[in-house]
């Protein structure tokens, strides 16, 4: 079921209004779990197989390894859940892209093997449900925390829908305790989720959808397209997937907030980063996290040497690119930014984002805030390339195109010609108001946190973005979220 | 602190979440909400009007008249089934066209054409409409005669608004010849106060089986008129409202009522829209023909009659809807033909006409298109053949009193076409 569906809308009000009319928190996490399997079997009932097998997998693996002290017994049984988690997630995510890449090497060597094709259908969230059940069982091996006896609550924990199928990959630790505490109602937790759910809709419906008409449309036909028209296409693909996915997140943590559940931020304005590294601790920080808690950290982390550092960096780097998608494009996007975070080190003089706001403080950013922020914005459109175009070729035509333009200065002289483009022309303005938003609320978890502001100032605020949600949510082609294939 | 009935233990999660606002006095709060209630308004009339194109309600609700569109205008509007910009000039009396002289000039023979959007035809020019092409085919036929024809359709209306609307007005225009344009595709239903979501003036039948006037909402209909005037607002969530009801309906594959007209045996509620259909008929006949003036039904066929590819979707739609009824494409036909047989009223079909220039009988091929799109109002084509279907009746009727033989020839013509 599609946040921006209709049928949400009604399964959304219908699974609320009982939660809060149950008196036992047991009966809101048994409607939470039931409401949950309902939402992920809306896209296909065998899904729900496939999750549920997961998650008790790693229920009874994970009371086996609390249950012994035995080190050599508890990491057995850790490898199993590894093994069966990933190998659920290597099957129907993996499995065609390295038979496929088999077949290719071993016709080089001049062998013709028909291995014949699977048609494996990737079930939604999978690579999302799987980390968040294999960090469970990883933090009871390391004794980070005690495993729960009721099945009905870690079921509900794996399950929860807001954030089921892409995000946030909620921790254990955060999210397991909310299920096992009473949960009453409050008139905020409605104010406060619809107003996170109607900013989310806004990136979603008004701003993502809107540019993925004309992004599709490009990259689908890199050929025909000029490079100017290539470079703004990049440049809204960057808007496009921050919107569609921090939208995603929005949505799912204001349901969330809405069943009295706190999910964890996943974005924090990434786009006004000033180097890589702070991007990636504002760009998906539950799948950032996850990473440097269970891949970068077990690898050795920073208690390492400096070459090594690096190296673990980079794998980690890469074994995120391959999370996001069976295919080289996303090898190469993951190793990009691998190689940069690797190689640059900030310089003293750059803000850490633990200690600053994004871009630094005061309305009008320091000259050098705005070229370390545009420096950082442009390469990550850069390996926005790899992460959009259909195939590896249409990389390099991509990159060609615009690099050849650039240098015969008609790139720029072209940008003019795209916006006087009617459709190009309103979703610049969109973007212009979103960013302008952002900016000037950065220092909000979202733009729609506007308790400072007089009261009724803070209502024009938000009926002129509901209003753009109405509009363009009843015109505009409805897209499903991109990161539902990962 | 937390609100007074917030008294069970919340957890450490739950209180963060959980913001602290000041106590307020009544008015205050009262003042506040008022406040915020204007400035929400403001913001979505501001945000209608700086970004929405071009919003303007032609259609003016008429506690007498049931319906006009609005009163002299004269203004280009874009319409988004022929994608164009089309020039819209009402009279004082608020339909499309010059004011008629009153009284009658000498030796002026004066059409009234009444009629839905498929009359008033506000998706062509003026002279595209059919009753446009109507004049000028019925003077290119007759020398010795001025034909008039006037255009009364407006969006909306049901045989009860026109009924009125003669009574009130147009029996002051002297006209010799009454056309009411039975719309098949809504008209049945629009008359049937319980079916139609019309705010229109209607007829009912009271306890004693005798029709019954049920007047528009006189608060409805002002409200209605000095917001579509005044507030942008108003008319885009009307647009907005539409759009969502329709996606709504289509995603839901819920079964339109108006389309149970072509299901056979007809509901009970469709049955009834009949029988209310053929009371209006039978007094709006009586009432015409005792001013001792012409009348006539022509039935302005809905692209359902005409295209079996239209009427197939239809019944693939009703059956995944869990209808079991026949879908017959001629019903609405034979219904109204019953109901004219049987209280003699004259009456012109088109639909023989309009299938014999779209042979195929198939929407989607463009070259039989009767209508925009295949499947909504007229298009230019549409009108025309409509016109041409009408004129060569007329003609014939005229004839049949004291027809000359060069007319004769002339209906022959325009028979072959």
């Amino acid at each position: 079921m599609n946040f921006a569906s209709l049928a949400f809308f009604v399964f959304l009000p219908t699974v609320f209004a009982i939660y809060w009319l149950l008196p036992r928190r047991a009966w809101q996490n048994v409607l939470l779990l039931g409401a949950s399997y309902f939402f992920y079997g809306w896209w296909d009932y065998r899904f729900c197989f496939l999750m549920l097998a997961s998650t008790l997998i790693d229920y009874f693996i994970s009371l086996g390894i609390q249950g012994t002290e035995d080190p050599v017994c508890r990491k057995r049984l850790l490898i199993l859940s590894l093994v069966s988690n990933l190998g659920l997630l290597g099957v129907f995510k993996y499995f065609n892209f390295f038979m496929e890449n088999f077949v290719t090497v071993t016709s080089s060597l001049g062998m013709n093997l028909n291995t014949g094709t699977l048609e494996i259908i990737l079930p939604v969230g999978i690579s999302f449900y799987t980390f968040q059940t294999l960090s469970y069982t990883i933090d009871i091996y390391y004794k980070k925390m005690t495993a729960t006896r009721n099945l009905i609550e870690y079921m509900t924990f794996v399950s929860f829908f807001p954030q089921l199928v892409a995000g946030p990959i909620e921790r254990a630790r955060n999210l397991l305790p909310q299920f096992q505490q009473d949960r009453h109602f409050h008139g905020e937790f409605i104010q406060l989720g619809l107003l996170r759910i109607l900013w989310g809709l806004f990136k979603k419906v008004v701003v993502a959808d809107t540019l993925a008409t004309f992004v599709n449309a490009t990259y689908n036909n890199p050929g025909t397209a000029t490079g100017s028209e290539l470079a703004i296409a990049t440049v809204f693909f960057a808007f496009q997937i921050y919107c569609d996915f921090s939208g995603y997140s929005d949505i799912a943590i204001g349901t969330a907030h809405m069943f009295g559940i706190k999910l964890m931020r996943n974005f924090a304005y990434p786009y006004f980063s000033q180097n890589l590294r702070e991007f990636w601790q504002r760009w998906h920080i539950s799948l950032s996290t996850w990473f440097r808690d269970y891949v970068y950290i077990p690898l050795g982390g920073n208690r390492v040497s400096k070459v090594r550092q690096k190296w673990n960096l980079l794998i980690t780097f890469l074994v995120s690119g391959f999370w996001h998608g069976a295919a080289w494009p996303f090898l190469i996007w993951g190793g990009l930014h691998g190689a940069v975070v690797t190689v640059w080190r900030p310089s003293k003089s750059t803000p850490r984002m633990r200690l600053r706001q994004a871009g630094g403080d005061g309305l009008i950013p320091k000259p050098m805030v705005v070229v370390r922020i545009l420096t950082t914005f442009l390469f990550v459109c850069f390996c926005w390339i790899f992460f959009r175009a259909n195939t590896l070729s249409d990389c390099w035509l991509i990159i060609g195109k615009i690099g050849s333009e650039a240098a015969t200065l008609s790139l720029y002289q072209g940008f003019g010609e795209v916006f006087r483009i009617p459709e190009i022309a309103r979703a610049g303005w969109v973007l212009l108001f979103l960013v302008g938003l952002e900016w000037v609320q950065r220092h909000r978890e979202h733009p729609l946190e506007l308790t400072r502001l007089p009261e009724p100032l803070q209502w024009s605020t938000i009926s002129l973005v509901a209003w753009f949600v109405i509009e363009y949510g009843s015109t505009v082609q409805e897209n499903p979220f991109i990161y539902f294939q990962f | 602190m937390v609100t007074p009935f917030l008294t069970v233990t919340i957890s450490r999660e739950q209180h963060d979440m959980v913001r602290i606002k000041p106590q307020l006095t009544k008015t205050a709060r009262v003042r506040r909400h008022l406040l915020n209630v204007l400035a929400i308004a403001l913001t979505l009339e501001l945000c209608s009007r700086a970004f929405v194109p071009e919003q303007f309600e032609m259609v003016v609700r008429d506690l007498e008249v049931g319906r006009t569109l609005v009163k002299n205008l004269d203004r280009d509007f874009y319409n988004n089934e022929s994608r164009r910009l089309i020039r819209v000039k009402t009279n004082s009396l608020g339909f499309r066209g010059a004011d008629p002289e009153v009284p009658k000039p000498a030796g002026v023979r004066r059409v009234v054409v009444l009629g839905d959007s498929f009359i008033s035809a506000l998706q062509v020019e003026a002279d595209e409409s059919m009753c446009s092409q109507l004049e000028d085919l019925l003077n290119e036929s007759s020398s010795d005669v001025l034909w008039e024809v006037l255009n009364f359709g407006v969006t909306g209306s049901g045989t009860a608004d026109q009924h009125v609307r003669y009574l009130e007005t147009i029996r002051k225009l002297e006209p010799d010849i009454v056309l009411v344009g039975f719309g098949m595709g809504t008209d049945p239903v629009d008359n049937n106060p319980k079916l139609s979501n019309s705010p229109l003036v209607h007829y009912d039948f009271d306890e004693t089986g005798e029709l019954k006037m049920i007047p528009d909402s006189a608060v409805s209909a002002n409200t209605a008129n000095v917001l579509n005037r005044s507030s942008r607002f108003y008319i885009w969530q009307k647009g907005i409202t539409n759009r969502i009801i329709k996606s709504i309906r289509n995603r839901a594959g819920w079964f339109d009522k108006r389309d149970r007209i072509y299901l056979e045996p007809a509901p009970e509620e469709i049955e009834y829209s009949w029988r209310l259909t053929e009371a209006i008929l039978e007094r709006f006949h009586a009432d015409v023909s005792y001013d001792g003036v012409e009348f006539h039904v022509v039935t302005i066929p809905s692209s359902r009659e005409i295209y079996r590819d239209l009427i197939e979707d239809l019944e693939a739609e009703g059956r995944a809807a869990g209808l079991t009824q026949e879908f017959n494409q001629n019903l609405p036909l034979e219904r109204i033909t019953g109901i004219c047989q049987r209280h003699e009223i004259p009456f012109i079909a088109l639909e023989p006409g309009f299938r014999a220039h779209a042979p195929e009988l198939n929407s989607r091929l463009e070259d039989q298109r009767l209508f925009f799109n295949g499947h909504g109002h007229m298009n230019v084509k549409g009108n025309r053949v409509a016109a041409e279907l009408i004129a060569a009746q007329l003609l014939i009727s005229d004839r049949s009193r004291s027809a000359p033989p060069q007319i004769a020839d002339e209906i022959e013509r325009l028979k072959l076409r």
